[in-house]
C-alpha cells in the first residue's frame, strides 16, 4: 500500500494535569530516557527531512548544474523553469491529474463503500478484489494499464476483433488525452483503499441518528445525502488530503505507463525534477521544481495537520 | 506507624496553579479522602504524593522522612487506579507480583505471595487468567491485590469505584473498608462522590480550586461545613440556601429573610454569633431538617410553602417546595402524606440553620 | 426495532429489483478491478506467437510457463541476463531490515511521545508526522549527495538507511495513534511498581502492540518493496531493486515486445506484496481503520 490514513488521534486530556509525568524540580534528568529514546529518530528526521528540504531550497537558488555550485543566483532557476514548455505542461498536467484523480477516486471509493454497506453477500471476497490493487506497485500498475489501454493490443483491439469495427479507445497515445489514461490507472489503484476508509467511517455512524432520520420520513437516498455523508465528513477530508499528497508524488506510474509521452505530453513535476537532476544535469532547476512541489504540498497539508491537532486538543 | 504530612504544597503547570499551598496531616492508620469536583486538583495532589508528579514547592513527609524528591518507586507507596491499569499481556498472578519481579524476587516466592494475596481477596481461581477475561469487579480486586502484595506504608486510591456499577460499587467499598480495618495502613483516597467519602474516611479534605476548603472528620464536615461550597458539596440532596439579613443589636439581634418582610424574624440571641446589624448572610438548611407542618413550639422561621412535586425514594420522600420565588427540597419520612399543589406551613428550626457570610461564603461563627 | 441496529441495516436496499441492481453494479465494478490482473495472468501463460495474432485480451489456447521461467532467471536487463532473480533478492535484503528497524523505532517514538509527555513532546510529534506528507522529490538531490559522501551510493545499505528514515513518520504515527488509546495509568502503575522506561516498553507495551505492529510491518514492507523513485535514483546495475529492474526489463527490451515476459515479470515482482496482502491484509485493514477512523 502506498499510503494510509493519517488521522491524528486525540490525546486523552489529563485530568488536572495528571496523566503525564510532570515537569518538576529535577527537570530534564527525569525525562532523560525518553529523550534518549527518541533522539536518533528526531535527529534523522531533522537532517533527512528538514535539513534536506532546506538544502534543496538552497540548491534551487544556486547556480548548480551538473555539480553543486554554491553561488547564489536568486530566482533565476525558477524563472528559467517557468519559461520552459516542459514545466508548463507538467504543471498543467498536475492540476488536471490531481483534480480528476481526487474527485473520481473519492466518488468511486464512496460508491463502493455504500454498495458494500448494504449487507451484500460475499462482502469479504469483494473487498479483497477492490483492495488488492493498492498492494501492487505503481510500476506494475503502469505496465498492466499500458498494454490494456494501448489501442493496438488492449481494449480497442479486443473490441474491434470482437466485431465492433469503429470502436476507439486511444487516450494513451494522444497528447490531449494521455493524462486521462493515467487517471484511470491511478483511480484503479487507490479507489479500493479509499473505500475501506469510507466503509469503516460508515460503520461508525451513530445508528440512532440514522434511525431518527428514518422516523422523520427520510428515504434511503435522502438519509445518505443529508445525514450519513455529512457525518463522515472527517473521513472525506482525510482521504482527500491523502490523495492530494499522493498525486503530488506520482512519478512511477507515468514512468511505467507512458515514459512521459507522447513527447512530454504526460510529464508531471515529479518526472521533470528527476529528468533535470539525473538526465540533464540541471540540479538548480530540478531543485526549483522540487521546491515548487513542496510548496503545493504544504499549502494543502499544513492547514489539515493544524486542523487535526486542534480537533484532538479540543476533545 | 505511618504518618503522612503535607505542608505548603504547591504544583503549577506553566502559569496555571493546580495546587496552591496545601497542608494536610494524616495520622497513622488514618484514611484520608480527598473530595471535590473534577478539576479541583485532588488527582494532582494524589499524583504528587505518589511521586508521579513533582511538587513545585512545599514538602511531603512520611513519618520523619522527607520524600518530596524521592522517586515514585522508592517511596514505598502503592496505588489503585480508576481504570484498574492492569497490564493486559500478563496473567493475574504476574500482574499482582510485577513489582516483586522488578526487584528480582525469585519466582517461587512471587507465586506464594500472589496466592496469599489472592486468597484474601477471594480471587485464587483467577490467578492464571488474563485481565481481558475478568469482570470489572474482578479487575478491581486484582488491582487492589497488586497494591496489597507490596505491604506499602501508604495506599493511594484514585477514584477506584467510579467504573463499577452500583451493586459492585457498594461491595467493593465494603471490601476496601474491611481491608483497611484489617491491614490498618494509612490510605489516601480520591473521589468526587460524597457518600464514598462519608463512609470510608477518618478524615476528609474537601478541595476546591487547588485549595483545601475544609479538613476534618466526616461528622464535622457534615455538621459544620466551613463554606457554602462545602455545604453544597457534602450531603444529598444538597443543602437549601436562602438570603437573609441581620437586624437589630446585641441581644435583640434577629435574622430576617430577604424578600419575606411579612415573616417573623427569628431571634439570634442564643447563638452568640459575631454578626453585626445589616450583615448580609446566606442561610443554609439541610433537607432533612425542614419541618413540614406546624412544628410544635420550636423556634425558627415559619413560612408558607406550596408543594410542587413529591418523589418517593422508598426509604423516604423528597418534597419540592415553592416558597415565594424560592425552591426548597425537604426530606420527610415515608409515612408523610403530601399532595402536590396544596399549601403547607413549614418550619426552619433556628438550631439547624447554617449561616454564611454572603460576600466571602464562609461560615459565620462556631 | 433492536436498539443496536447498524446504520447500514436501516438504509439497506430491500426491494428485490433494487438488490438486483446493487449486485449488477458491484459486478461491473468487480470486473473493472479484476480485469488487469486476469489479463496479466492469462497473457503471462500464453506463447508470444498467440498473443501477437490475437491481442493481449483473450483466452489462452496453449498454456506455458516459459515466460515465467524466462522472467525469473533468463531475461536480460541491460547487459545482464539472469532474469529478475538477483534483484528480487536485493529487494528482500533491503525491505526486511528496513521494515523491522523502522517499525521498532516507530514503536519507541510513539511510546516515548505519548506516555512521557515531556515539554516539547507534542512539537516533536508534529515535526515527525509532517514527514508523512513530504514529497520525496524535495529531498532527492541532497539524499543522493549525502549517500555518495557516505560511500553508500549504489549500495543496499544506503537504501536500508533511506527507507528506514523516511518510514519513521508513518510508523511513529501508527504507534502514536495506537498508544494514545492505551491508558496512561498502566504506565503509571508500572512506574510505581518500580519499572523503568525500557522495562515498561518491552514488558508491558510491546506485548500488547502486535495489532499495530502488523499494520506497520505490512505498510512498510509493501511500501519499500514497491518504491521506485529512490530505487531508480540511487541504485544501478547489480544493486537495483526488483521494482527498478522490472521497469528496466519492460522498457528496454529490444526488438518485438515480449508481452508475456513483461506480464510474468510484473507478476513476479508483485507476488510478495500480494501474498502479504492476502494473508495479513485483513489484520492490516482492521488495525488501520480501528486506530484511525472514528465517524
Amino acid at each position: 500500500m502506498s499510503q494510509s490514513s493519517l488521522r491524528v488521534e486525540p490525546a486523552p486530556h489529563p485530568r488536572g494535569g495528571a496523566g503525564r509525568f510532570g515537569r518538576g524540580r529535577s527537570g530534564l534528568g527525569r525525562h532523560a530516557p525518553a529523550w534518549l529514546a527518541i533522539s536518533p529518530s528526531l535527529l534523522a528526521i531533522l537532517i533527512f527531512v528538514y535539513g534536506f528540504a532546506l538544502w534543496t531550497a538552497y540548491v534551487s537558488l544556486s547556480a548548480s548544474r551538473m555539480v553543486p555550485d554554491f553561488a547564489l543566483v536568486g530566482l533565476r532557476n525558477y524563472e528559467r523553469m517557468w519559461g520552459q514548455d516542459r514545466w508548463l505542461v507538467a504543471a498543467g498536467n498536475l492540476v488536471t491529474f490531481t483534480a480528476l484523480y481526487v474527485v473520481v477516486t473519492l466518488a468511486v471509493g464512496l460508491l463502493i463503500a455504500i454498495l458494500l454497506d448494504q449487507k451484500v453477500r460475499g462482502e469479504t471476497p469483494l473487498r479483497t478484489i477492490f483492495l488488492y490493487p493498492a498492494a501492487v506497485s505503481l510500476i506494475v500498475t503502469g505496465i498492466a494499464w499500458k498494454w490494456l489501454l494501448n489501442p493496438g493490443t488492449g481494449v480497442e483491439a479486443f473490441m474491434r476483433s470482437a466485431g465492433w469495427e469503429g470502436f476507439a479507445f486511444d487516450w494513451i497515445i494522444r497528447s490531449e488525452t494521455v493524462i486521462y489514461a493515467i487517471v484511470v490507472a491511478a483511480v484503479w489503484q487507490q479507489a479500493g483503499f479509499v473505500s475501506v476508509l469510507f466503509l469503516a467511517a460508515l460503520r461508525g455512524v451513530d445508528g440512532e441518528m440514522v434511525k431518527a432520520a428514518r422516523l422523520d420520513g427520510a428515504g434511503p437516498i435522502r438519509t445518505y445525502w443529508s445525514v450519513i455523508i455529512p457525518a463522515i465528513r472527517p473521513a472525506f477530508i482525510s482521504a482527500g488530503v491523502l490523495l492530494v499528497a499522493f498525486a503530488l508524488k506520482t512519478f512511477d506510474l507515468v514512468v511505467a505507463m507512458t515514459a512521459q509521452g507522447p513527447g512530454y505530453a504526460s510529464a508531471l513535476p515529479s518526472t521533470f525534477v528527476y529528468d533535470m537532476a539525473f538526465q540533464r544535469n540541471q540540479l538548480g532547476m530540478a531543485a526549483a521544481g522540487a521546491i515548487s512541489i513542496l510548496v503545493f504540498a504544504a499549502i494543502i497539508v499544513l492547514p489539515y495537520v493544524v486542523w487535526e491537532f486542534r480537533k484532538s486538543d479540543a476533545r | 506507624m505511618t504518618r503522612l504530612s503535607i505542608s505548603g504544597l504547591r504544583k503549577s503547570f506553566g502559569v496555571v496553579d493546580v495546587l496552591k499551598s496545601v497542608d494536610i496531616e494524616v495520622e497513622d492508620n488514618g484514611f484520608l479522602v480527598l473530595l471535590g469536583p473534577s478539576g479541583c486538583g485532588k488527582s494532582t495532589l494524589l499524583n504528587v504524593i505518589a511521586g508521579l508528579e513533582r511538587a513545585t514547592a512545599g514538602s511531603i513527609r512520611i513519618d520523619d522522612r522527607d520524600i518530596t524528591d524521592v522517586e515514585a518507586k522508592d517511596r514505598d507507596i502503592a496505588m489503585v487506579f480508576q481504570s484498574y491499569a492492569l497490564y493486559p499481556s500478563m496473567s493475574v498472578a504476574r500482574n499482582i507480583t510485577f513489582s516483586m519481579e522488578v526487584r528480582g524476587v525469585p519466582r517461587a516466592e512471587r507465586r506464594k505471595a500472589a496466592e496469599t494475596v489472592a486468597a484474601s481477596l477471594q480471587i485464587e481461581h483467577l490467578l492464571d487468567r488474563r485481565p481481558a477475561q475478568l469482570s470489572g469487579g474482578q479487575r478491581q480486586r486484582v488491582a487492589i491485590g497488586r497494591a496489597l502484595v507490596r505491604s506499602p506504608k501508604i495506599f493511594l486510591f484514585d477514584e477506584p469505584l467510579s467504573n463499577l456499577d452500583t451493586q459492585l460499587r457498594l461491595e467493593t467499598r465494603a471490601l476496601i473498608k474491611r481491608l483497611h480495618q484489617r491491614v490498618g495502613a494509612t490510605s489516601v483516597y480520591v473521589t468526587h462522590d460524597q457518600s464514598e467519602a462519608m463512609t470510608l474516611a477518618t478524615r476528609i479534605a474537601v478541595m476546591a480550586k487547588g485549595e483545601v476548603a475544609q479538613f476534618g472528620t466526616p461528622a464535622e464536615i457534615y455538621a459544620r461545613p466551613a463554606s457554602v461550597f462545602v455545604a453544597r458539596f457534602v450531603g444529598s440532596p444538597p443543602m437549601n440556601f436562602l438570603a437573609g439579613t441581620i437586624v437589630g443589636e446585641g441581644a435583640g439581634r434577629t435574622l430576617q429573610l430577604d424578600g419575606f418582610a411579612d415573616i417573623a424574624p427569628v431571634a439570634l440571641e442564643a447563638t452568640g454569633l459575631p454578626v453585626s446589624p445589616g450583615h448580609a448572610v446566606t442561610v443554609g438548611i439541610r433537607p432533612d431538617r425542614i419541618v413540614i407542618g406546624e412544628g410544635a413550639s420550636r423556634d425558627g422561621l415559619r413560612l408558607l410553602a406550596t408543594i410542587d412535586l413529591v418523589e418517593e425514594t422508598g426509604t423516604d420522600v423528597l418534597v419540592y417546595l415553592k416558597v415565594g420565588g424560592l425552591e426548597l427540597i425537604a426530606r420527610q419520612p415515608p409515612e408523610a402524606r403530601l399532595t402536590p399543589g396544596t399549601s403547607v406551613p413549614i418550619l426552619l428550626p433556628v438550631k439547624d440553620l447554617h449561616l454564611f457570610d454572603r460576600e466571602t461564603e464562609l461560615r459565620i461563627g462556631f | 426495532m433492536p436498539a443496536d441496529l447498524n446504520p447500514s441495516e436501516m438504509v439497506a436496499a430491500r426491494r428485490p429489483a433494487t438488490r438486483a441492481m446493487l449486485y449488477v453494479v458491484l459486478g461491473i465494478l468487480g470486473l473493472f478491478f479484476l480485469a488487469p490482473l486476469a489479463v496479466m495472468v492469462l497473457t503471462s501463460l500464453r506463447p508470444i506467437e498467440e498473443i501477437r495474432s490475437a491481442g493481449i485480451i483473450g483466452i489462452p489456447q496453449t498454456l506455458t510457463l516459459d515466460a515465467w521461467r524466462a522472467a525469473w532467471s533468463q531475461a536480460c536487463i541491460a547487459a545482464v541476463c539472469e532474469g529478475l532473480q538477483p534483484y528480487f533478492r536485493n529487494s528482500l535484503v533491503i525491505a526486511i531490515p528496513a521494515t523491522l528497524l523502522s517499525t521498532l523505532l516507530g514503536a519507541i517514538n510513539g511510546y516515548a511521545l505519548t506516555k512521557f509527555r515531556f515539554p516539547g513532546a507534542d512539537a516533536i510529534m508534529v515535526l515527525i508526522i509532517l514527514g508523512c506528507f513530504l514529497p520525496l522529490q524535495a529531498v532527492l538531490i541532497p539524499a543522493a549527495q549525502t549517500l555518495s559522501a557516505l560511500g553508500l551510493a549504489n549500495s543496499i545499505y544506503g537504501l536500508i538507511l533511506i527507507y528506514t528514515v523516511y518510514g519513521l513518520p508513518f510508523t511513529t504515527l501508527f504507534f502514536r495513534n495506537y498508544y494514545v488509546g492505551v491508558p496512561s495509568e498502566i504506565v503509571r502503575a508500572a512506574h510505581m511498581d518500580g519499572a523503568g522506561f525500557w522495562r515498561i516498553f518491552f514488558q508491558i507495551m510491546v506485548p500488547i502492540s502486535w495489532p499495530i505492529a502488523m499494520v506497520s510491518v505490512v505498510f512498510q514492507f509493501t511500501g519499500i518493496w514497491n518504491e521506485f523513485l529512490f530505487g531508480v535514483s540511487f541504485t544501478t546495475g547489480a544493486s537495483q531493486t526488483v521494482t527498478v529492474a522490472l521497469n528496466n526489463l519492460v522498457n528496454t527490451t529490444f526488438g518485438v515486445k515480449q508481452y508475456n515476459l513483461d506480464m510474468a515479470a510484473s507478476l513476479i515482482a508483485a507476488l510478495p506484496v500480494l501474498i502479504v496482502y492476502l494473508f495479513v491484509g485483513r489484520f492490516f485493514v482492521r488495525g488501520l481503520t480501528a486506530g484511525s477512523i472514528k465517524g
